[in-house]
């Protein structure tokens, strides 16, 4: 690893987003050094996915502006894009996974960014003894190894979830977003899914962003809790500093969303 | 850059189109009417434009006497020649010939057709052209591309490939290749126009995801849009060929040496029995293909 200590894996500077009329963050300063692991709290709807997508360069900011590894991606070509986005691992909330393809193409398709069509195309249809190897440790390393030649389409949506992070661990990246990843699991599970995240991320020295919108599993889990209300970060503080009031004024009751989701 | 897509989808929670109001569903209602009365109105109008009246379909005297000849001999198909002379090859072996170069022409037609069709598929995707950067310019140029594209895929399937044939022999000749090309010319219209409707509506997530993980556009595609489309898209391929199939025959008829023109001849020497023997080797044909093609897919898709 490369990372001095002043070097922050991510960085968002007053960053603005808004679409259309909308005004979806507003004046978002966020700095997370490499290795560290930190979740994003709020209701729905507070902005937790638009905030992780500016840091994992997936949208330019309307005002303000994103560092990733100390790179504006607004100010970078296409190529240099891509290739910050390969060292950005992201579990999309609805996972992203192509249904119809076996669980290990899915996982190979996790270095898709570091081949060409054609190298991508044997890692599918001819793919080396060794990422093959590799997969079905990264899928024993997630807990579902008997799945690796399963349709992709055919499993639980938990061990989908599994499948998307094996994916983007096999993409070898320094930064790992995961959106929500617990949306879809049953809360008996989602206690694991949040632990191996954490877990996976620590072994393999990540930086980790997780948005989360049970607090409880927050706050269980991660050192330090950032959150979000309308678009706007209302504390950023180690889990032990955050009190009840902090939670109060992130679920107002006069938060007309506070009643439809239920945190 | 920055790819947005539909709010639904960003939340994973898809969302129910609103009803019409019920004044909208009334002007509906009214429409549908409007359409039926004009449709019925234009097959009308089709009918009194034919020449023939309808009374012209009950054949007469001599055309009875044809039919039932021909009729009669449904169940007796030949197995040898009617009038055979020294010299000749088997009969089955002529009928067998006949088969084998009605397959090579559909498999040649089939073979250019998906190749050009997939590429135009893709192409006249709206997915293929969407999100892409670059100066104004660049952009207007590629909303002329795709358009362009789209017209030719509608231009290639409007000529029938029997029309193609015509135009194609009366042009270089009565060669396979001419043929082959004319079948493909449609065909490869017609799977380039489904292909690109199925493409457009898969679900543009996984391609998503994989950009978001660094992959080239090509790679977007190809790994994220096409595996999703490709069941469908084999088993329709599998049915186009079928109809290559039966058009290949129907090619005969301009001397090709297809089912069509044994078809032919043996028609114009009145050997009925003869004409039967292909007309079951043509549904042979059609239905081992079918059988053939449906247990591939069995395999493919499960
Ligand atoms: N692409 C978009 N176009 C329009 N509105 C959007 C878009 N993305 C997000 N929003 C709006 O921004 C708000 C925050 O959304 P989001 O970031 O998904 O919040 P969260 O992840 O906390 O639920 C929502 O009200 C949503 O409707």
């Amino acid at each position: 690893m490369d990372h001095t200590d002043d070097h922050l894996a991510l960085e968002a500077r007053a960053l603005g987003v808004t679409f259309g009329s909308k005004t979806v963050l507003r004046g978002v300063d966020l700095a997370v050094r490499p290795g560290e692991q930190l979740a994003l709290v709020g209701p729905s709807g507070s902005g937790k996915t638009t905030l992780l997508r500016a840091l994992g360069g997936a949208l330019h900011p309307t005002v303000g502006s994103v560092a990733i590894d100390g790179r504006d991606p607004a100010s970078l070509d296409q190529r240099q894009l891509r290739a910050v986005r390969r060292s950005i691992g992201f579990v999309h909330q609805h996972l992203g996974l192509v249904p119809l393809l076996r669980v290990n193409h899915n996982v190979a398709l996790g270095r898709l960014g570091e081949r060409s069509l054609v190298g991508g195309l044997r890692s599918v249809f001819a793919p080396s003894r060794s990422e093959v190897h590799e997969i079905h440790r990264l899928l024993e390393r997630v807990g579902i190894e008997e799945k690796l030649f399963e349709r992709t389409d055919t499993l639980s949506g938990g061990q989908q979830q599994r499948v998307a992070i094996a994916r983007a661990l096999h993409q070898r990246p320094r930064i790992l977003l995961a959106d929500e990843p617990v949306a879809s699991v049953d809360p008996a599970r989602a206690r694991a899914v949040i632990d191996l995240l954490t877990e996976l991320a620590r072994e393999e020295g990540l930086t980790l962003v997780v948005s989360i919108h049970s607090l409880e599993l927050a706050r269980a889990s991660f050192d330090r809790l950032v959150g979000l209300r309308a678009g706007e970060v209302v504390f950023d503080r180690p889990t032990a500093a955050v009190d009840t009031r902090d939670f109060e004024r992130l679920y107002q009751l006069d938060d007309t969303e506070l009643l439809s989701d239920g945190a | 850059m920055a790819p947005e897509p539909p709010r639904s989808e960003a939340h994973g929670r898809p969302r129910r189109a609103p009803l019409p109001p019920s004044s909208s569903l009334v002007r509906n209602v009214g429409r549908r009417l409007l359409v039926t009365v004009g449709l019925a109105l234009l097959a009308l109008l089709a009918f009194t434009q034919l020449d023939t009246p309808l009374s012209g379909l009950v054949p007469g005297e001599s055309g009875w006497r044809i039919a039932r000849a021909f009729f009669a001999q449904a169940l007796s198909p030949a197995l040898d020649y009617e009038d055979p002379s020294p010299g000749y090859r088997p009969f089955l072996v002529k009928v067998a010939l006949g088969v084998w170069h009605t397959i090579l022409l559909a498999a040649g037609g089939m073979t250019l057709a998906i190749a050009v069709g997939s590429v135009l598929g893709l192409m006249g995707a709206s997915a293929f052209w969407e999100d892409r950067e670059g100066p104004r310019a660049l952009r207007s140029l590629r909303l002329v591309l795709f358009a362009s594209v789209r017209v030719a895929i509608a231009l290639m399937r409007s000529v029938h490939e029997l029309l193609w044939a015509v135009v194609f022999l009366a042009a270089f000749g009565l060669t396979p290749f001419s043929a082959a090309l004319a079948l493909s010319i449609p065909y490869a219209g017609t799977l380039a126009k489904v292909f690109s409707e199925m493409l457009d509506e898969e679900p543009r997530q996984p391609a998503l995801a994989l950009r978001q993980l660094g992959a080239s556009r090509r790679c977007e595609l190809v790994f994220g849009l096409v595996p999703g489309v490709l069941p469908n898209a084999v088993a329709y391929t599998f049915y186009r060929f079928e109809c290559a199939l039966r058009s290949a025959a129907v090619m005969g008829f301009f001397g090709l040496p297809t089912l069509g023109l044994d078809l032919k001849l043996a028609w114009f020497d009145l050997h009925y029995a003869e004409v039967w023997t292909y007309l079951y080797a043509l549904a042979l044909m059609v239905v081992v293909f079918e059988l053939w093609s449906a247990g591939l897919r069995r395999r493919f898709v499960v």
